[in-house]
């Protein structure tokens, strides 16, 4: 399907041709890019691509807001598609100016900005019916999703952790994409009061009394164990380290916004109320 | 000619100078002694604008406290007691900056010829800091030899400032330094220096000030300060003065302990 | 410089006009080495055979004119600055460790940044749209500008201004600076973090010919008239004291040198965020290579300086492409163990 939509196009108009050599930038992008199935005409990423594993091969052309417009260009792309906040100013003009189009896609960690969004990288990437097909997949598990969590009556509340650095914890607050999820999975969220992920006092940890403790999986020496987590003084005395309820997940996966978010969601409520029969 | 009338200077709460005034001609060393604390350096300060005084100082006719510093470099070279210097410089770069704020034109033979004359001969590529105290100090001499190489200037006579030149200085490199005030002196320059020693103020000083808590006890000639009774009221202490015929006055402390 | 041949052990130190003409020489070739190097290859044989041929198709002219060139001339103005600028403030302050930050250029531009970055998003539209993408240069030179006013202010009672307040009040106002950084560094969101870690870091990606215009105004009067201090700066060697004497106008000396540094450090510090180390590291190696006399370091810093931000920007470029450094790393990873080697190869001896 995919090589015949560009044929057509190749055929109507070779300059807009969606690109053969793309570069995505920015997490949800790449993996939407994936997801549509233009996984061979990426020939680079940046450095908050990292899902699916695969992509990890293809050259990192750093982080998102610091780009070198020489080394996007030595990549030698026909299109850069981009989430809406790529940088420097300077390097994007530049890139733009080299006669590369440039595609930038809008942020919203909404249900329908997701769909957007696919709608858009679709666009650019000329796949409107893949983009179609898969924005309509997404928002039907999202549907489905908000639909399930609808119909929790008692909700857990579940704290999210975004890092354990020196027993210190930086939690998830109001308006943060662990909110949303945390939401999306018919919880509720603990950590309220406060905007953002901010360190949180040992007290509050008390008052918030989370069901869940969600965490980022991560690798490496970042990782902490789970006994010191739930052993952490603040942490021990809450009811989710009485149960031992704690759940870590890909970052990606949890808080990106993308083709995956009905999957995380689905997991989340699964953990949250899946073995207790809900 | 150095004129000072009804000098004053207080630092912080303390008044240093309590009103002084006295003049020094050209063609004269003048020597400024007295025990410690009694306001040699402080005056010698005010004599340089270093120290903000009330009264007035005023050298070859310009108010000091009126004339902008490069014109009063121009014909006064200043000696401080202490010169720390930052950076590593040669021997040869320190004299340069004496001769960059006096006048006329840049001989590249200057410093060597003047650190020469401190009896540091070839001395000019050294670093600085590697020197002795000793050579430092004569170092800092040349230095200001070379800013007041003129004796006598446009701007009417040279001046030499200087607070005591000899402190770190051997016997021999002590009387060479007397010898160069000298000689700049007798070819029409005026010299005022701090002194701790007696001797060698009665053997180079043609005046001689002697300060005693911030005020003038005396003035005059070697011959007429380094007597007996002045000097031991200023000084606290049993002191004789001797005039031999060939030398001038000479001294001799009488004993260590204190005069009752 | 003095003909006699030295009878006695001293310095053998070269001719300081051979240095800078040496240090002008290696400069040229790193600008043109930087010219021919780049994550898109197009190395110096391509370029010169396609400008012959006048035949540089659109996207080797982009990386050309709007790439390579801005990044190497802002490389330039960038190190130059800050070079001259460390050497300025080394001279003032009679200290080998004082940098450009110690007028409070640093902390002051580190603020405004932060502030610009953090709460630029505040701003009323109209002044957001007309400033644009200029806010964080803009906001981080206003911020160094506005710190050494206050610096000198406070310093100053009575027209004499006294270096030590300067550097005690620059310290209390670096504290203070960093504690209203940590403020909005609490408030600020995660991709505002992101972004105040790479401005400290620093970097040349953001050279465009707008911003050389914008900041070489700045900068070159003070490159080139900075050796009009020198004579100055020498004899303060000795101490303000002794310079006074040496009819040196110690006062405007230090008024010119505080400002100067205001402004060629504050604007480099704008267009390319926190380099450091140029500014403390090549005033010392031009003393050792030839001597303390700033009528020849000041010059010579600025070559050294900007053919060193050009070299580390040639590593920040290659060494992790098609991605890059930020060259604050480069400059502080190749800086830091050369200042080291130079207090090694000092003790004892700290005549610095």
């Amino acid at each position: 399907m995919r090589a015949l939509t560009l044929t057509a196009l190749l055929l109507a108009s070779p300059a807009l041709a969606g690109g053969e050599r793309v570069i995505t930038l920015g997490g949800s992008v790449t993996e939407i890019a994936v997801a549509l199935g233009a996984e061979d005409r990426l020939v680079a990423r940046d450095t908050t691509s990292n899902f699916p594993p695969e992509i990890e091969a293809l050259p990192d052309v750093g982080y998102i807001r610091a780009l070198s417009a020489e080394g996007v260009l030595s990549l030698d792309p026909d299109l850069i598609v981009a989430e809406g906040d790529a940088g420097p100013q300077q390097a994007v003009d530049v890139l733009k100016a080299a006669g590369v189009p440039f595609v930038l896609v809008p942020e919203d960690p909404t249900p329908q900005g997701i769909a957007d969004k696919i709608t858009a990288v679709a666009a650019a990437l000329d796949m409107p019916e893949a983009g179609a097909t898969l924005a309509a997949e997404v928002q039907d598990g999202l549907a489905t999703a908000e639909a399930r969590a609808a119909a929790v009556t008692d909700r857990k509340r579940v704290l999210f952790i975004l890092s354990l650095q020196g027993g210190r914890i930086m939690a998830g607050g109001e308006g943060t994409e662990a909110e949303g999820i945390i939401r999306l999975a018919g919880g509720e969220n603990a950590a309220t009061g406060f905007q953002g992920y901010k360190q949180i006092a040992d007290e509050a940890v008390l008052t918030a009394a989370p069901d869940l403790i969600l965490m980022m999986a991560r690798e490496g020496d970042l990782a902490i164990a789970d006994a010191d987590i739930l052993s952490h003084p603040a942490l021990a005395e809450t009811p989710a380290a009485r149960n031992g309820a704690l759940v870590r997940m890909d970052g990606m996966l949890l808080l990106g916004f993308g083709p995956r978010t009905p999957e995380a969601a689905r997991a989340l409520y699964d953990a949250l109320y899946g073995q207790a029969g809900g | 000619m150095l004129e000072t009338r009804d000098l004053h200077v207080t630092l912080g709460r303390r008044e240093i100078l309590r009103g002084l005034g006295f003049t020094a001609s050209p063609g004269t060393v003048t020597a400024i002694i007295g025990p410690n604390g009694s306001g040699k350096t402080t005056l010698l300060r005010a004599l340089t604008g270093e120290v903000p005084y009330r009264g007035r100082i005023s050298l070859n006719g310009h108010d000091i406290a009126r004339t902008p510093g490069p014109r009063l470099a121009a014909f006064r070279a200043v000696l401080a007691q202490e010169t720390h210097v930052a950076f590593p410089f040669t021997a040869a770069e320190i004299v340069r900056l004496g001769l960059e704020a006096g006048i006329g034109a840049h001989d590249p033979t200057l410093p060597e010829r003047l650190l020469a004359e401190v009896d540091l001969p070839g001395y000019g590529p050294r670093p600085y800091h590697d020197l002795s105290g000793g050579e430092q100090a004569r170092v800092q001499l040349a230095r200001v030899l070379a800013q007041a190489r003129q004796p006598v200037t446009p701007q009417g006579p040279g001046w030499l400032m200087l607070d005591e030149p000899v402190a770190s200085l051997d016997i021999a490199h002590q009387l060479l330094v007397m010898r160069l005030a000298q000689r700049f002196a007798r070819a029409g320059g005026g010299v005022i220096m701090v002194l701790h020693d007696l001797n060698l103020t009665a053997m180079v000083a043609d005046r001689v000030l002697l300060m005693a808590g911030g005020r003038l006890a005396a003035r005059g000639t070697p011959a007429e300060v380094l007597a007996d009774t002045v000097l031991q009221a200023a000084f606290g202490c049993a002191i004789r003065a001797n005039t031999p015929p060939r030398t001038g006055p000479w001294v001799l402390p009488q004993s260590v302990l204190a005069d009752s | 410089m003095v003909a006699l041949a030295p009878p006695s052990p001293g310095l053998a130190r070269p001719d300081p006009r051979r240095v800078t003409l040496l240090l002008a020489l290696a400069t040229l070739l790193l600008a043109l080495l930087s010219l021919g190097t780049g994550a898109a290859g197009l190395g110096p044989a391509e370029l010169l055979s396609a400008w012959a041929d006048e035949g540089l198709d659109r996207r080797a002219q982009v990386i050309l004119w709007d790439i390579r060139l801005p990044r190497l001339a802002l490389g330039l103005m960038v190190g130059a600055a800050l070079a001259v600028s460390g050497a300025l403030m080394q001279g003032l302050f009679r200290n080998p460790l004082a940098d450009p930050g110690i007028v409070g250029v640093g902390a002051g531009a580190g603020l405004g940044a932060v502030l610009a970055i953090v709460l630029g998003g505040l701003l009323p539209a109209g002044v957001a749209a007309f400033v644009g993408a200029h806010l964080v240069p803009l906001a981080a030179f206003l911020g160094g500008w506005v710190a050494t006013l206050l610096l000198y202010r406070v310093a100053t009672r009575g027209g004499r201004t006294s270096v030590a307040t300067m550097l005690l009040a620059g310290i209390a106002l670096g504290a203070l600076a960093g504690a209203l950084t940590g403020i909005l560094v609490y408030l600020a969101d995660d991709r505002q973090l992101r972004d105040l870690t790479f401005w400290g870091m620093g970097s040349l990606a953001g050279a465009s010919w707008p911003r050389i215009g914008a900041s070489l105004p700045l900068i070159l009067p003070v490159l080139v008239l900075s050796p009009l201090l020198a004579r100055g700066l020498n004899a303060l060697a000795l101490g303000e004291a002794q310079a006074a004497h040496l009819g040196i106008a110690v006062e405007r000396v230090k008024r010119f040198a505080i400002l100067g540094v205001a402004a060629a450090a504050g604007a480099a510090v704008a267009v390319a965020g926190g380099i450091g180390f140029v500014g403390i590291v090549v005033p010392h190696l031009l003393r050792l290579l030839g001597g303390p006399d700033h009528r020849h370091i000041l010059p010579q810093a600025a070559l050294l300086g900007g053919g060193l931000l050009v070299g580390a920007d040639m590593i920040a470029r290659s060494l992790v492409a098609p991605a890059e450094l930020p060259i604050g790393i480069v400059t502080a990873c190749l800086g830091a163990p050369v200042f080291l080697w130079i207090l090694l190869r000092r003790k004892g001896g700290m005549g610095l």
